[in-house]
């Protein structure tokens, strides 16, 4: 009923043709083996027909970097030491130093990946579990597109702290000159790693399952 | 979940399990939601303190930047610069720490630390590398949120543990913040500010260390000693100088005087005064003011002096509204004060010179000064200051007798009254008995020799000289010293008993110097010279002499024995 609907004659998902990938190995089973067997036949792997528990984890995960979204911005992300004079610094008072400094390109940069990207990439996937929930049907591959990109951009969203850390090391001149990573940086890694695993327990196929039955 | 595609699978329907219960990966935002709920307890419990202090000017606050430091730990940060709605000031906004709370009360003070290069050193340079700060010192009161900033440093020591107590002066002279003060040459404290008061007067503010706190009395005086001292005087110079560092930045001192009861220790807030010179310190007293009829070349700097000893000082000079009398204030010390009697009389000393009598010498060098004989009346402030000294200024306790005489001769109150060329007493006053016949002279005996006047005693003028010529024995001059001779004086002699006079061989122990006198003389009554006791009861207080003009030669040769008192 589902492929008359969308796809049409041309495509059916595994499930409706009666089969179960396995997510370790991605062996093609039949859905007898999950019926008696419920693991893999070649690697042993427990068969399921979705990722376990998807939405309740994804929501899960994603609550926590909201949460941890707070502290993140609102703390102290590192902290330079000048002549022995200590100055704590959110994001936004960097991006604020560097808009002052006439740096409008840096500031952007920071204010982009440190801000919009996090903030984005929780609202994208929040955006979609609830379309999935609230079974709204529009805008399906717009969505899956964000999905999409939302996942790749989380590797790259480490960057501020790789930059934080780059810069202790770097700048290590005693009292006269360093700089140190401020609580913040811990939650703004935590937000970081904790988009991803949400990203990765979605099930993208849940996106359209409302749709293809 | 039904699948049409596989068609006749003998699969059967899926069991269908509902599998209710919480995931445990709702651990994680659990963990988060707590760790942010304690984060949000934490920023509330730590929550700064808005504060806003009002300054003058912002000069060197940087907003985020510039600190609030209360014994060298931060605890404030300036958060925001606002100017005034009417632009007369600067709102610092302040962010202080929780813990500061109890310190924001009204009391509590505010000032910018800056360096400051002084004659005290250099402070604040901390200050160089980390910026200005903004200092503060805790007071007493009401908490508050609202303060107002001083311009420059207070007395910075209230925390230290010491006495505060506040100084009056006319003039803040070479005193600045950190000037020294001294108690015997040693630091004990120091001057943390110099202000006008209320009536136009120095207030200086100042700091006693604790340890050295018990010094300082109710009644000690403190004089400035900037510089260096010079006296000089007859009996030699004087330099007196502070420790060099007083010497640079001038300093106080202070010294407790001994006469008074001891006074009570000095509590803080206290206010004591400052004299200009320790002198002046000395001085302090009560004042007094004194009419004469002309200035006669008293000073500012005149003496007043009592039996010689400095008792208090003139402080001004000036002409009464009608610029008639002269009017004088003076000082004089407190413990003399008891001396400012009714009755009290002043009168000035000047160097006298002249052929009979050159007195008062000193003054030709120390200056002129006033003197005075106390009277007895109850206490007064005003005098008036007499031409001369009075008549007698004696309040001796010798005896007292009074000589009568025809006329006076060269007699003058002062005059020396000699028993054997040996100045025993003086004439104290010369009058006229009270119905012209006579002159009468106050005699005062130190009573060490009163027992040398008896009642049969001669008393003749010893002034002059006494010259007698003869034929055989020549050219005679009797004289009594050479003192006698200008200034005139009496003396007197008493027989022994019997009334018998004695000779003698040595004209040294005979009664006055006798020129050329024969050695042997014819003796009223043979009896040996050897001495005996006097003749006559002991003369009394009040006892009347007949003055001779001259002696008698017998006078001269008596030699009683009498034991002087001691």
């Amino acid at each position: 009923m589902g492929r008359e609907n969308l796809l049409g004659r041309t495509a059916i998902t595994a499930r409706q043709a009666g089969f179960v990938l396995c997510q370790k190995c991605r062996l093609l089973c039949d859905q007898t083996t999950v019926l008696t067997n419920h693991h893999c036949p070649r690697c042993g792997a427990r068969l399921r027909q979705r990722k376990f528990e998807s939405l309740a984890r994804t929501w899960a995960l994603l609550i926590t970097s909201l949460i941890l979204l707070f502290p993140a911005n609102l703390l102290p992300i590192m902290t330079v030491t000048y002549l022995g004079e200590k100055e704590p610094n959110t994001i936004l008072q960097g991006v604020e130093y560097f808009i002052q400094s006439g740096t409008y390109v840096i500031a952007f940069l920071i204010f982009f990946a440190s801000i919009i990207v996090p903030v984005f990439k929780v609202a994208g996937i929040m955006l979609v579990l609830l379309s999935i929930q609230r079974k709204w049907k529009g805008w399906l591959r717009h969505k899956t597109l964000m999905f999409r990109m939302i996942r790749f951009i989380g590797r790259w969203s480490m960057l501020d702290i790789f930059v934080i850390a780059l810069m202790v090391a770097i700048v290590e001149f005693g009292t006269l000159n360093s700089i140190h990573a401020a609580p913040a940086a811990t939650y703004f890694a935590g937000v970081v790693v904790f988009t991803m695993l949400a990203a990765n327990t979605f099930d993208t196929r849940l996106i359209w399952e409302e749709t293809d039955q | 979940m039904t699948d049409d595609l596989i068609s006749g699978s003998n699969i059967d329907e899926p069991e269908i399990k509902s599998r209710r219960g919480i995931s445990p990966v709702w651990i994680l935002p659990l963990v988060a939601l707590i760790i942010a709920g304690w984060l949000i307890y934490k920023s509330v419990v730590d929550a700064g303190i808005p504060v806003v202090i009002t300054f003058a000017t912002a000069q060197g606050i940087e907003k985020g930047k510039t600190r609030v430091m209360f014994r060298g730990t931060p605890v404030g940060l300036v958060e925001d610069l606002v100017i005034n709605e009417d632009f007369k000031g600067v709102d610092v906004r302040v962010k202080f720490v929780k813990s500061a709370q109890r310190l924001l009360t009204q009391g509590t003070r505010f000032w910018m630390v800056e360096p400051r290069i002084s004659a005290e050193g250099i402070t604040g340079l901390e200050t160089i590398l980390r910026g200005n700060y903004i200092a503060m010192r805790p007071g007493e009161g009401k908490e508050t949120r609202q303060f107002t900033a001083l311009s420059e440093p207070p007395p910075m020591t209230s925390t230290e543990p010491g006495l505060q107590i506040q100084l009056t002066a006319s003039n803040q002279g070479s005193l600045t913040t950190g000037s020294m003060v001294y108690f015997r040459g040693i630091e004990v404290g120091r001057i943390e500010r110099c202000a006008l008061g209320k009536n136009n007067d120095v207030v200086i503010d100042v700091f006693i260390k604790k340890e050295h706190a018990p010094l300082l009395r109710k009644n000690s005086r403190f004089y400035t000693v900037s510089g260096i001292t010079l006296e000089g005087g007859l009996s030699g110079f004087k330099i007196q100088t502070e420790a060099l560092s007083a010497l640079l930045k001038g300093g106080v001192a202070f010294f407790t005087p001994k006469d008074v009861p001891k006074g009570q220790n000095a509590r803080n807030g206290d206010t004591f005064r400052l004299f200009e010179s320790k002198d002046a310190a000395l001085q302090e007293g009560s004042m007094i003011t004194l009419v004469c009829e002309d200035g006669m070349g008293i000073s500012g700097q005149t003496l007043i002096k009592y039996r010689g000893l400095e008792i208090g000082r003139v402080t001004g000079v000036s002409l009464d509204r009608d610029m008639i009398h002269v009017v004088i204030r003076a000082s004089i010390q407190r413990k003399f004060q008891s001396l400012m009697r009714d009755g009290t009389e002043f009168w000035l000393v000047k160097p006298k010179l002249g052929l009979a009598q050159t007195k008062n010498l000193e003054t030709l060098i120390t200056g002129t000064y006033l003197t005075l004989k106390p009277g007895t009346g109850k206490p007064k402030d005003t005098f008036t200051v007499m031409a001369k000294a009075p008549e007698t200024i004696e309040v001796r306790t010798g005896l007292q007798i009074t000589l009568e005489a025809e006329r006076l001769g060269s007699i003058k109150p002062n005059d020396p009254v000699y028993y054997r060329q040996i100045k025993v007493g003086k004439v104290t006053r010369c009058r006229l008995s009270e119905n012209a016949t006579s002159v009468l002279v106050n005699v005062d005996i130190e009573s060490r020799y009163a027992p040398l006047v008896r009642s049969d005693s001669k008393f003749w003028m010893a002034s002059g000289i006494n010259m007698r010529f003869g034929l055989f024995s020549g050219a005679e001059v009797k004289t009594e010293s050479l003192e006698a001779l200008l200034e005139g004086g009496i003396a007197f002699a008493t027989p022994s008993q019997h009334s018998e006079t004695e000779a003698y061989s040595s004209n040294i122990k005979g009664r006055g110097v006798e020129l050329n006198e024969s050695v042997t003389e014819k003796r009223p009554s043979p009896k040996s010279p050897q001495a005996s006791s006097p003749s006559g009861r002991p003369a009394r207080k009040g006892d009347k002499f007949v003055l001779h003009d001259k002696p008698e030669d017998a006078w001269l040769k008596w030699r009683p024995i009498i034991m002087l008192a001691k």
